[in-house]
């Protein structure tokens, strides 16, 4: 397997699609002439066109209703928004519209959409574009929520994505683009959605984690073995459906769950997952469930700042160290 | 004024106690000294006064519930429109802030109706508490040594571990008890806390203190007449005196003579204890206590005699105080009136011996070269080898028998 980065993945995956199936497209802000401001679409338009890589006003809400629209006659559109602080100007379209439609037409529609995005902290961009908002999305019934944290994951859950027949949320994160890693070169080359992966094997405590805090959790892992504690990391890589099956299967390997994201505490998805394991494997449970997560305040610009706001491989292994 | 009543400590061991009954509702007037309530111990139920005179304005604990000494249990004030909202305000406020450090926590709540619920928490992880559940470990008696000291997995496995080598040999026996299909029905009686209270006791004394039995009967044609000589002089039928309380006599003056007798073996060293106090066993309907006559080698007959029967009705009656069934050195047990002929005591720890009395029995005896017929009493001494060696049993229990056919040696 070659190493690739994380945003050639992305790309490889778009390209691959693309090529196998003509109705897929990319839309949205500075795909095609500046290949996006992460360059996961970089060369896209020389190699299928602007009609298939569309460049778009900035309209997040035209993006996302172009999709549905094109989607429902067929089309099997990829759209990005640049950030995911901004699918609040497209929250109608992907609320009320997209995750609503095959319900509401009683399955006569599909709306086989993809929303490309990306969130979390990355080098300063302050308030508006450091969130993480994957809750938000999780909560819409009719939504499938991705957040991927290796090359790996990103290639073969894009695609999983791109084929699959509901709106997909895909959120990836900005501080992962330039990570490498193996990624396969086949063609077919598929991670299904709703499945986790035990990035690590571990017997002392779990750590369930997504996207970037699942790197920072393998960290901790690493220096936590150091100390003798043997940890288990959990990367849920798709929240919506989550896969519960492989949640249970650890905390009764464990009995200790740390729940890391760096989402805000207070209606994160983190307690969605701790709510789930209290109903499914209260009784396997040798410590209160714990959470480390960002703080619930708005992301910082100055850097000292926003590195005190966000959970680190620190936070995790405090957090580790108090239930064990 | 209001006055807050609490769970009393009726002796200085004591930790905890549950109110069996209430004599006073909740706005019923109540005179200072005035029974107000009745409290069960390890062993015995005591009835409690009043500290103060006035109106039950709030009973805090329910009748069978357990708690520490000290715990409020109820309200009391001069009049009945006194505002007591403060006081039980202030000690839900105490009750309910978290204590991290104890590893069990007392909450008492007082809800919409006025009633107070005990709840206990014992932090235990789900975990811990399902595999103890499931192998039959009481939680209460794991030490926690997890985070806020919580109950986790590896402290209940730990516990598992100790109980699997300390009763290697018994759990086949266990196996043994209740695997017998061919025993068709049963019945099983939960154990009452007297019975648990002799089971363990009597279980660690058996374990630990290697017992052995030294017999003797004694003529008891003097103390027979004896026993005569004070039933003629008592005034009033009820205080008879009984053979048994000039045992109690006959023995405490005996163990004057061996103070190694009247000892307890404490692992590293043996205690001399200062105090000649004996233990008289009484039978009560679901056991048997044994109330203590303090410095009974210094009381006469008759006053043993008298606190003796006092002490047996209150036993019978639960109302036994800790201090009038602790702090025994050695204990007699009778079943003469049974017709017993003989039998050997479990020794009550952590005493070193215990006097079995048996019937006075008329028997064909040899004394002067002939066969005559004389009131016979056997004798049976228990004792911890740990403390007494067999000729010092032999030597006293000789004492206490020449004692018994001659009483009037007491005043040598």
């Amino acid at each position: 397997m070659k190493e690739i980065k994380y945003r050639e993945a992305i790309s490889e995956a778009l390209r691959e699609e693309m090529s196998r199936d003509e109705r897929v497209f990319v839309i949205g802000e500075d795909v095609g002439q500046f290949g996006g401001v992460f360059q996961a679409t970089a060369s896209l338009l020389e190699s299928f066109g602007a009609s298939r890589v569309v460049d778009t006003p900035i309209s997040e809400q035209a993006i996302v209703g172009s999709a549905l629209g094109a989607a429902l006659v067929g089309l099997r559109p990829v759209a990005e928004i640049m950030f995911v602080d901004f699918t609040s100007m497209a929250m109608d379209q992907i609320a009320n519209q997209c995750a609503k439609f095959h319900f509401m037409t009683g399955g006569q529609a599909i709306v086989p959409v993809v929303i490309r995005t990306q969130g979390g902290v990355g080098f300063g961009d302050a308030a508006q574009h450091s969130q993480s908002l994957e809750a938000w999305h999780a909560h819409i019934p009719g939504l499938k929520v991705v957040m991927p944290s290796t090359p790996f994951d990103a290639k073969g859950l894009l695609k999983a994505s791109i084929r699959d027949d509901n709106p997909v949320v895909f959120i990836e994160h900005k501080l992962l683009y330039l990570n490498e890693g193996p990624v396969p070169e086949d063609d077919d080359f598929i991670i299904p959605i709703g499945k986790a992966d035990v990035k690590r094997e571990g017997q002392d405590v779990t750590i369930i984690a997504w996207s970037k805090m699942v790197i920072d959790s393998l960290e901790a892992a690493s220096n936590l073995e150091k100390e003798g504690i043997d940890v288990e990391v959990v990367d849920l890589r798709t929240l919506k459906p989550v896969d519960l099956e492989a949640i249970t299967k650890s905390v009764k390997k464990t009995g200790k769950v740390v729940i890391v994201h760096e989402a805000c505490k207070t209606g994160g998805f983190g307690g969605e997952i701790a709510t789930l394991i209290m109903e499914h494997a209260f009784d396997y449970l040798d410590a209160p469930v714990k959470r480390v997560t960002g703080l619930d305040s708005p992301i910082p610009y100055a850097e000292p700042l926003y590195r005190a706001v966000i959970p680190n491989p620190d936070w995790i292994m405090k957090g580790v160290k108090e239930i064990i | 004024m209001i006055t807050l009543i609490e769970m009393p400590a009726l002796s200085s061991t004591m930790k905890r106690g549950k109110v069996v009954k209430w004599y006073k509702r909740e706005g019923d007037l109540v005179e200072k000294g005035e029974t107000l309530f009745e409290v069960e111990t390890d062993k015995v139920n005591v009835e409690v006064e009043s500290l103060a005179s006035g109106f039950v304005r709030k009973i805090l604990l329910e009748e069978g519930i357990q708690v520490p000494t000290n715990t409020p249990i109820a309200i009391i004030s001069d009049s009945m429109d006194e505002d007591i909202s403060s006081v039980i305000e202030a000690r839900s406020l105490v009750s309910v802030s978290p204590g991290e450090e104890e590893p069990e926590e007392m909450e008492l709540r007082t809800s919409k109706t006025s009633r107070v619920k005990e709840r206990m928490i014992i932090k235990t992880s789900p975990l811990a508490r399902r595999i103890a559940e499931q192998e039959d470990i009481d939680i209460q008696t794991i030490e926690g040594t997890g985070p806020g000291g919580r109950i986790t997995k590896q402290d209940v496995e730990m516990a598992i571990a100790e109980r699997s080598h300390a009763h290697q040999g018994e759990t086949e026996a266990e196996a043994e008890y209740e695997i017998q299909p061919e025993i068709e029905g049963y019945e099983d009686i939960e154990l009452t806390k007297i019975r648990r209270v002799i089971a363990q006791r009597l279980q660690k004394s058996k374990l630990t203190a290697p017992h052995f039995y030294v017999d003797v009967t004694a003529d008891a044609t003097a103390i027979t007449r004896l026993k005569e000589d004070f039933e003629k002089r008592s005034k009033k039928p009820a205080d008879k005196t009984t053979f048994n309380d000039i045992v109690v006599k006959i023995v405490s003056h005996a163990l004057k003579e061996f103070p190694i007798v009247n000892s307890s073996f404490l692992e590293d060293r043996i205690r001399l204890h200062g105090a000649i106090n004996i233990g008289v066993a009484v039978a009560v309907d679901d056991g048997l206590v044994v109330p203590v006559v303090r410095n009974a080698d210094q009381k006469s007959i008759s006053q043993i005699s008298h606190e003796v029967m006092e002490l047996a009705r209150k036993a019978r009656n639960r109302r036994l105080l800790p201090d009038e069934y602790r702090g025994g050195t050695f204990t007699i047990t009778n079943l003469g009136m049974y017709s017993v002929e003989g039998f050997h005591a479990i020794i009550n720890p952590p005493e070193s011996g215990i006097l079995a009395v048996s019937a006075i029995i008329q028997k064909p005896v040899v004394a002067d070269g002939k066969i005559t017929v004389r009131p016979c009493v056997k004798l049976s001494l228990s004792v911890d080898h740990r403390v007494v060696d067999g000729s010092v049993a032999a030597r006293f229990l000789a004492r206490i028998k020449e004692l018994v056919e001659s009483p009037s040696l007491i005043f040598e």
